[in-house]
């Protein structure tokens, strides 16, 4: 409210922040804003400590060895339905196996397929969006009436469909994610850039002689990927949950092998004996969004102000 | 002093409507051609189902038997170029031939569909309205109380909700209210000794007001509350997020200072300039909301064995029934459509300066 | 100014300086509001600013008084605090009162602040195109207005002395029944209607019967405003508030409004403090003009007496820098220096860094308001001798 002019025409001039500081100046900025809000920082913390888990285990199965505690497919490392105690963190199943190993072994499985199809949606979406929004004309139109139709199909429903043709498994699934999934993020890229479109600098790169593509690659790209970063990252938790809930109806990857949702799906069966058996699967799932939605709003917050 | 025209310049009411109504059309013609795009995926979806598009229609078991197959082959004209299949899949489904049903007993799909849809139509209504409800409550609590405890833990609240996958949720009620408390009762839109009332509406809910029949209404709220309500828990979050920022934001703008400088009460000014203002961004929700709904009812009416469409999906998911997941999709996609044309006319009534603008 | 003006303020001056009151305030009945020794300061966790420093003022019946200083001098936080509406967390009376018809309106409660708001005191802003409802019709908002005072009115139950309200309505009041109808929201009521219409016409809306049906966003800037008077007369409020009412406007809308207030002094019970930077708009409409800086009042004189013979050293810089004569012979002449810190504990006359005419006293001592002509105070060392 009160802004006393404090400059005089006599003063030379005031220096002003500089509106691209370096990264690293910028990184700073970030990580200490996030720390400073609490929220974003419980949310760092899960996110981080299910992307190291997702990486050992990772690297474990790639190497045949076992980070859980026990093997997650092996049946009877404990007795059947015990209840969780120090020797089993999370209780053991109907075939007496440990399911916190179960739940440890699956984490690679959804971070995995989120951050695929995050990252494919990401590229996609900028690219095809950022060139419709150049070209304009029938590209533009077209991407927005495709985009149309695939807003009016739910994620989850259309690639429960795509599931019937290609089958079902984690490979399939995270495909037909890919599919589902860029539509939002180019129409967002298309927005983004036609914001853009009028800056003084596209018009000074066009008048340099720079072509479309330069221009878009060199200049569009990196001024929208603000925007987008910030979208992606509160739209991880939403793959998460699709995937989880493509899971628990079978279509993820097939038993034996331990997935979040498909043992949720299983041991829900037992819950009312054993209720904590499909309650620790879908309290990590919604442990993990949680997460990543605190990291997410807590970018958004430090990145849009 | 005289004053220009131009201050004054309002279209005629003729013009108005017309306004509207061109409005609305565009609108329309825009769903109809994202339903032509959704039937076109569908239809080549129905084309890649291991091969053999019989299994569109027929589902996968009953493909082994082969005077079926004759049979569909002929009457699908599957033996015909693409094109050709293309216009009749069209023409079938405007006829309402959505395929026969393996999953139960082949009776027609859009059959299943008819009988399932209005159960599933009141775990919506109900979960719509408990989200909005609870949601708006919370959201202006949340911006009356901001930065202090009451807001966080709103804030805790509605994050686990968003976060938590429906069939968790649904989970979680399940065996609190069911099992523990033995407070209600699962399986079934109603108490299935009560007779459903005549179909009317074909809404059981409605037909049993119309009726009289109270004792099949309470039962159906009995029933219904819990599905809905697991539903609610996942969506009003994104309601309380948004009318709370908007909320915020109003509180602080220039004409609620005026209306506070006519001497209002803090009160007047509070509902009736504030929250009245907020309700405006919550229409944008109805899209998300919706599919949201959707997605959800596939698992929380399988849980809760609620006779409504999304259990049909589940089951038709488990014996592969590829009649009943490529038509649902098409349903589903179809009803999005309606909402966000539900959505923009409300934006037209709410918004004063979309209407005349 | 011509010079058969001069001579009439000479006589204007011969006549005053035999009037018994020799106090610039106006005899006690016909005071509205008086400010003593306000002093506001808006606390921070990096710092305390100090907006007002202990501001005297007062202003009569049937007066146009304008507030005159550059941004952040502290004018809106007086008007503001006036009327109350300043957000007092971050903001804090230190010491004073506002006193309107004798009532310490500071000591309050906000319950009872409340009920002067409006029909009492209103106020209008700065930003017209923000300041109406977007979702409600225009005539519905000035009916909201009326309808406020309507129920005050009715209501015996106030526990403030009935007698102020009551003046107000014995002055103003033209002959309304006793009893108006609540105000619903689905459509006017024919009386309330009519009212609206007759406060429409009154700030000289032609389409008077088009507009009371219009959306804010329909109306231009200028008719914005001048619905927003509307809505404030509406109420008849013995004193309105006009925070830089015009700054948003273009110069001809400017002047219309500007006309429109000149002239409605005349004919409504009001009083209107109008806050501006602009010494132009100032010099246009107002009686009295109060000169402020850095949370000071400078100078308090009236209108033609400031333009004649402005005191204040700040009042005379400001004056040779409004552009006189044509572009070639015209210079500018801005005003060296800068507004002080204000956050910081300040010893001294304010302005003295950059005023040219400083002594050494005037960065020990800060001058009070004095009566160096009659009718015509100023804050400064040149004219006041010792002071505190």
């Amino acid at each position: 409210m009160l802004s006393p002019d404090t400059r005089s025409d006599e003063e030379g001039p005031v220096p002003v922040a500089s509106s691209n500081p370096s990264s690293a100046v910028r990184l700073r900025e970030i990580l200490s804003s996030i720390k400073a809000d609490k929220g974003a920082m419980v949310g760092f913390v899960i996110v981080a400590i299910f992307v190291i888990v997702a990486l050992a285990e990772f690297v474990a199965q790639s190497t045949g060895f076992l980070l859980a505690p026990y093997n997650p497919i092996k049946t009877n490392v404990g007795p059947q339905y015990a209840a969780p105690s120090l020797a089993h963190l999370m209780g053991t199943d109907n075939l007496g196996r440990d399911v916190f190993s179960r739940i440890i072994t699956a984490t690679p499985n959804d971070l995995g397929v989120s951050f695929t199809v995050i990252i494919f949606a990401l590229c996609i979406g900028a690219i095809v969006g950022s060139y419709a929004a150049f070209h304009g004309g029938i590209l533009d139109e077209a991407l927005m009436r495709v985009t149309d139709i695939f807003f009016a199909i739910p994620a989850l429903v259309l690639a429960m469909s795509i599931a019937l043709a290609l089958g079902p498994g984690i490979t399939n699934m995270t495909v037909a994610l890919m599919i589902i999934w860029w539509p939002p993020y180019a129409r967002l890229a298309r927005g983004e850039a036609l914001k853009i479109a009028h800056q003084n600098y596209i018009e000074a790169a066009r008048l340099s002689g720079a072509g479309r593509s330069k221009i878009i690659l060199r200049h569009v790209l990196p001024n929208i990927s603000l925007t987008l970063l910030v979208y992606a990252s509160l739209d991880i938790g939403t793959v998460i949950l699709v995937y989880a809930g493509l899971s628990y109806l079978g279509l993820g990857i097939k038993p034996p092998y331990p997935d979040w949702g498909q043992m949720v799906s299983a041991y829900q069966d037992f819950m009312l004996s054993y209720p904590w058996l499909p309650f620790f699967p879908g309290l990590i799932i919604a442990l993990g969004v949680i997460g990543f939605s605190l990291l997410g709003d807590g970018l958004k917050n430090t990145l849009t102000s | 002093m005289p004053l220009n025209n131009q201050d004054l310049a309002r279209p005629q009411r003729l013009t108005i409507v017309m306004n509207t109504a061109s409005f609305i059309l565009r609108r329309l013609f825009l769903g109809i051609f994202v339903l032509l795009g959704v039937v076109t995926i569908t239809f080549i979806l129905a084309h890649s189902l291991g091969g053999n598009p019989v299994y569109a229609w027929l589902g996968r078991t009953a493909s082994s038997h082969p005077q079926l197959v004759q049979l569909y082959t002929e009457e699908y004209h599957l033996n015909d170029p693409l094109y050709i299949q293309y216009y009749y899949y069209i023409t079938g489904l405007l006829q309402g031939n959505l395929g026969y049903s393996p999953a139960k007993g082949f009776i027609p799909v859009s059959q299943v569909i008819v009988e399932t849809f209005p159960y599933t139509l009141q775990i919506a209504f109900f979960a719509i309205v408990i989200s909005i409800v609870l949601g708006v409550v919370l959201g202006v609590v949340s911006a009356r109380f901001h930065h202090g405890p009451i807001d966080k833990s709103i804030r805790a609240f509605y994050l686990a909700g968003i976060s938590s996958p429906a069939f968790f949720i649904a989970l979680i009620l399940l065996i609190v209210f069911t099992y523990f408390f033995h407070l209600l009762p699962t399986g079934n839109a109603a108490d299935p000794s009560l007779l459903t009332p005549k179909p009317i509406t074909y809404i059981p809910m409605l037909d049993s007001i119309i009726e009289g029949d109270y004792a099949y209404f309470a039962s159906s709220i009995q029933h219904v509350i819990l599905p809905s309500l697991s539903l609610a828990l996942g969506t009003f979050g994104v309601v309380v997020r948004v009318l709370r920022s908007s909320m915020l934001d109003i509180m602080r703008s220039n004409y609620v200072r005026t209306a506070r400088a006519k001497g209002l009460k803090e009160n007047t000014v509070f509902f009736k300039h504030g929250l009245r203002n907020a309700m405006i961004s919550v229409v944008t929700l109805s899209s998300f909301i919706v599919t949201w709904l959707i997605t959800g009812t596939i698992f929380v009416e399988n849980i809760f064995s609620y006779p409504g469409m999304g259990e049909y999906v589940f089951t038709a998911l488990i014996v592969q029934d590829y009649p009943g997941i490529l038509a649902t999709t098409i349903i589903f996609a179809v009803i999005i459509v309606i909402s966000n044309l539900v959505a923009d006319i409300l934006y037209v009534v709410v918004d004063p300066q979309i209407r005349l603008g | 100014m011509q010079k058969e003006d001069e001579n009439l303020i000479l006589e204007e001056e011969f006549d005053r300086s035999v009037s018994p009151t020799s106090s610039p305030s106006q005899s006690k009945e016909n005071e509205l509001l008086r400010i003593s020794n306000l002093s506001i300061v808006y606390e921070s966790k990096h710092a305390n600013l100090l907006a007002l420093d202990n501001i005297d003022l007062e202003i009569g019946q049937n007066r146009l008084i304008a507030v005159v200083g550059e941004s952040g001098c502290g004018k809106s936080t007086l008007a503001l605090s006036i009327i109350g509406l300043l957000a007092m967390p971050p903001a804090k009376i230190m010491n004073g009162k506002i006193e309107y018809k004798s009532i310490n309106l500071t000591a309050l409660k906000e319950k009872d602040r409340r009920k002067f708001r409006g029909t009492e005191i209103a106020m209008i802003f700065q930003e017209p195109l923000t300041s109406l409802n977007p979702v409600y019709k225009v005539g519905d908002q000035i009916a909201e207005a009326i309808a406020v005072r309507e129920e005050r009115k009715n209501d015996r139950s106030m526990d403030l002395e009935s007698e102020v309200m009551q003046r107000t309505y014995k002055v103003n009041a033209p002959d309304m029944p006793s009893r108006l109808p609540r105000f619903k929201p689905g459509g006017l009521t024919k009386l309330l209607r009519d009212e609206v219409l007759q406060v429409l016409k009154q700030v000289r809306i032609a389409d008077a019967e088009q507009v009371i049906d219009r959306y804010p966003f329909e109306l231009s800037g200028g008719m914005r405003q001048r619905v927003m008077i509307a809505m404030a007369l509406a109420q008849k409020p013995a004193l309105l508030i006009a925070d830089e009412p015009t700054t948003a406007l273009d110069v001809t809308t400017q002047a219309q409004v500007l006309r429109l207030m000149k002239e409605l002094i005349d004919e409504v019970n009001t009083s209107i403090l109008l806050i501006t930077h602009d010494l132009a708009v100032a010099s246009q409409v107002a009686d009295r003009v109060i000169v402020m800086y850095a949370g000071d009042i400078v100078e308090d004189s009236d209108v033609y007496d400031l333009f004649r013979e402005p005191l204040h050293p700040y009042s005379k810089g400001l004056l040779s820098c409004i552009p006189v004569g044509s572009k070639d012979k015209a210079k500018l002449k801005p005003i060296p220096g800068s507004v002080p810190d204000l956050s910081k504990p300040f010893v001294g006359c304010k302005y003295a860094s950059r005023c040219p005419f400083a002594m050494e006293i005037c960065s020990k001592r800060s001058p009070r308001l004095v009566e160096a002509r009659p009718n015509h105070r100023v804050a400064c060392f040149l004219y006041s001798g010792e002071s505190r």
